[in-house]
């Protein structure tokens, strides 16, 4: 699998966002995901994006560790909270808007 | 702890799961199992890894024609019969079956529904009897029916029910959410509910790991203790949507700051620990910990945030027998010293800062003792009030009562006691003890009023109660409230907190007076002095000091115009530290109001000021 894509070279200060997207294997599914994101990042998010694709199969700890069960999932790591996009990811306007989401709602717990 | 946002994060992506799944948009299912470790479980759809599985299965696996033929084996089933899988292939399924188990098969086969079990015996290449529970299905494939048959070992099967080897969605479903429920309690318990970061307890871990990898080599490695500065004030202020954003947006740069084998968690309100596992040097530690102070500080359009000051101390792993919560705690000593330096620095736990820290400890006990047998008292000096000659009040000053009778001033106590919070039953104590000797004092002769001056510390403004504690005070004694004077330094009120003047204008409107300390040496600008409720300063005994002494040209200006600035605003002005004739005959000069010092008294014990209100009525002028 691609170890990560992106415009350009980035550190993890300087990419805005950092997406992790699990697949399986070479199924269908997995290979129409990876189009999506991939799509998606270079024409939405910039240069400002980190991605990496894991194939459950290799590393199933590593999905676990991200609280994933299923795939295609993709996961938002940066900026928090950690979100996750289950399924699909062709609709273009709906993962952006689950991607760019001001966390509005989740601003609101008490905290401490 | 969860917070309610945060389950309802969990409970959205749960259902964003299961539509998922409903709508096929999702091939692979990962388990973790304790026996077997991970595994992932394919649908059909996704070829590969389905094929694997159904080959690498320990159950044997065939698919037979509408004939009887077996069209395909897995090796399992290869295994169970003891041939090789070509002799398998291509031959009629009762071959293998023992002569008793015809029945068992046209049983199977009578059956339409799904999962149909019979147990019967199958016969080895060796003609031995093999006694296996033989499960079947239908299979469509390219308009064949086809009938998918798995054998199950009787001989080494248990009464353990073997796991699930095809997933339907429904099964599929049911397992996503066990799964979701046992990693979310996973995660509860070792991480941060707000954040996402590691918790205390993974952190401990993580430290502890790092303690014993260190006994076998001489790796160094850091614990930094990152505490923001001021961070109750954004609450306060801003309220906690603002502060949790803001923890957050910590979170968020600190992770991005560091590197991938780098540690953060969330330990506290807005307590932050890093554990760096290598190091190269006490500096090399240094050098992260003002890494992280520079990315905090920045402001940023890119996570839409200001820059939050913060304090670190770090802790170097040294001692071979260092544990986590030894390290937490030196780090969070280092984190206090740079606190109290000011803020927005790094420090570094050494032997000196820990003998600083036993000296501090020992100061507060000896004065929580001292608190708790009521060895506090009050000394008193007289402000004179210049015009008339006349006392027109005392200074209350702490003092603290040895059990051998031996007098402390202040400056080896009051230290301890901002730090450790004793100084908000000190205050109080102090307010008790003044209260009651000016009552006592004013009593014999009731024509003659005095005023008894307290000073106060921003810390007992935290608790919010002030105000109903002197409120309190002054009901019990019956004393009038413009007689009791309160003074703050200009240092507590810098920050006009909304809560501190709050109380401050609640204290005010009881008919308390409200007076600024060491007016000069601070920083409160004209705004807050119009903005405070106050009714007098005292100028700081600093530039007093100079006045008079033909030299000190610019104290005397100071003093002059803080003399002319606080009558300009309305308030009346207090001179400390008056020691000489020649200090006192400027300040009458400069028309101060009133003015205290060894010129008139020093500080005295209770029973000596009624003897000193009789006698001191003009200094030796």
């Amino acid at each position: 699998m691609t170890p990560e894509r992106g415009g350009v070279p980035r550190t993890g200060v300087d990419a805005l966002y950092h997406l992790r997207l699990f697949v399986s294997g070479a199924s269908d599914l997995s290979a129409r995901a990876i189009d999506d994101i991939t799509l998606l990042c270079d024409e939405h998010l910039d240069a400002a994006y980190r991605l990496t694709v894991v194939d459950i199969h290799d590393d199933p700890a590593a999905a676990l560790g991200s609280r994933v069960h299923v795939a295609p999932t993709l996961v938002r790591l940066q900026p928090l909270p950690v979100r996750r996009i289950v399924g699909d990811l062709s609709d273009t306007d709906r993962i952006l808007a689950m991607l760019l989401v001001a966390d509005a709602e989740t601003s609101r717990s008490p905290g401490r | 702890m969860t917070t309610p946002s945060d389950g309802l994060a969990r409970l959205s992506e749960a259902e964003d799961t299961l539509r998922a799944i409903s709508a096929g948009e999702v091939d692979a299912f990962v388990v973790s199992d304790d026996a077997v470790g991970h595994k992932v479980f394919t649908l059909e759809t996704a070829d590969r890894p389905y094929r694997m599985f159904v080959e690498n299965m320990r159950d044997g696996a065939a698919t037979v024609s509408p004939a009887g033929l077996i069209l395909y084996a897995n090796r399992g089933l290869a295994e169970l019969l003891s041939c090789a899988r070509e002799t398998i292939v291509g031959a009629p399924l009762t071959r293998f079956l023992a002569p008793n188990a015809d029945l068992g098969l046209a049983k199977i086969r009578g059956t339409s529904g799904l999962g149909a079990t019979v147990e019967l015996d199958l016969m080895d290449a060796d003609a031995r009897r093999i006694p296996v529970q033989l499960g079947s299905s239908p299979l469509m494939v390219d308009g064949d029916h086809l009938l998918c048959v798995t054998f199950t070992d009787l001989r080494t099967h248990n009464a353990k029910d073997r796991e699930i080897v095809r997933l339907s969605r429904a099964q599929a479903r049911r397992m996503v959410e066990l799964q979701s429920a046992q990693s979310a309690l996973t995660e509860q318990a070792t991480h941060d509910a707000l954040t996402g970061l590691p918790n205390r307890a993974l952190l401990v871990e993580r430290i502890n790991r790092e303690v014993s990898r260190r006994r076998h080599s001489n790796r160094l490695f850091a614990v930094l203790f990152v505490d923001l500065d001021r961070f109750k004030q954004v609450n306060d202020t801003h309220g906690h949507a603002t502060g949790d954003a803001t923890l957050r947006r910590v979170a968020g740069r600190l992770v991005g700051a560091l590197r991938p084998m780098d540690t953060v968690a969330r330990i506290g309100g807005d307590e932050f620990v890093v554990l760096a596992p290598e190091v190269d040097s006490q500096l090399h530690a240094v050098d992260i910990g003002t890494r992280l102070l520079c990315e905090l500080a920045r402001g940023s359009d890119v996570d839409d945030g200001d820059g939050v000051a913060a304090s670190i101390g770090i802790s170097v792993s040294g001692e071979a027998h260092a544990t986590a919560e030894w390290l937490l705690h030196e780090a969070d000593t280092a984190m206090y010293e740079a606190k109290s330096l000011g803020g927005r620095r790094v420090a570094v736990f050494d032997a000196a800062l820990g003998r600083l820290v036993q000296e501090r400890s020992a100061a507060r006990k000896a004065l929580r003792s001292a608190l708790d047998d009521h060895r506090i008292i009050a000394h008193y000096q007289p402000i004179v009030d210049l015009a008339s000659g006349r006392i027109a009040g005392f200074e209350a000053l702490a003092r603290m009562v040895g059990r051998d009778g031996v007098i402390t001033p202040p400056a080896a106590f009051i230290p301890a006691a901002e730090d450790s919070g004793l100084v908000v039953p000190l205050g109080a104590q102090m307010l008790h003890n003044a209260v009651d000797d000016a009552c006592s004092w004013m009593r014999p002769s009731t024509d003659r009023q005095l005023n008894i001056a307290v000073n106060l510390s921003p810390r007992q403004f935290e608790s919010g109660d002030l105000p109903e504690l002197i409120g309190a005070e002054l009901d019990r004694s019956g004393m009038s409230p413009n007689r009791l004077h309160l003074e703050l330094t200009e240092t507590a009120v810098m920050e006009l907190r909304p809560d501190l003047l709050d109380q401050l204008t609640r204290i005010a409107a009881t008919g308390v007076q409200i007076g600024l300390d060491d007016f000069g040496t601070g920083y409160a600008s004209l705004t807050h002095l119009r903005r405070l409720p106050l009714t007098f300063v005292k100028i700081d005994r600093s530039f007093v000091r100079g006045l008079g002494a033909d030299d000190e040209d610019e104290d005397e200006r100071i003093v002059a115009a803080v003399i002319d600035l606080a009558a300009n605003l309305g308030l009346r002005s207090i001179a400390e530290g008056v020691e000489t004739i020649d200090q006192l005959r400027r300040l009458r000069e400069l028309r101060c109001g009133e003015a205290q010092g060894y010129l008139f008294a020093r500080p005295m014990a209770p029973v000596a000021v009624p003897t000193a209100i009789q006698c001191l009525s003009e200094p030796r002028v």
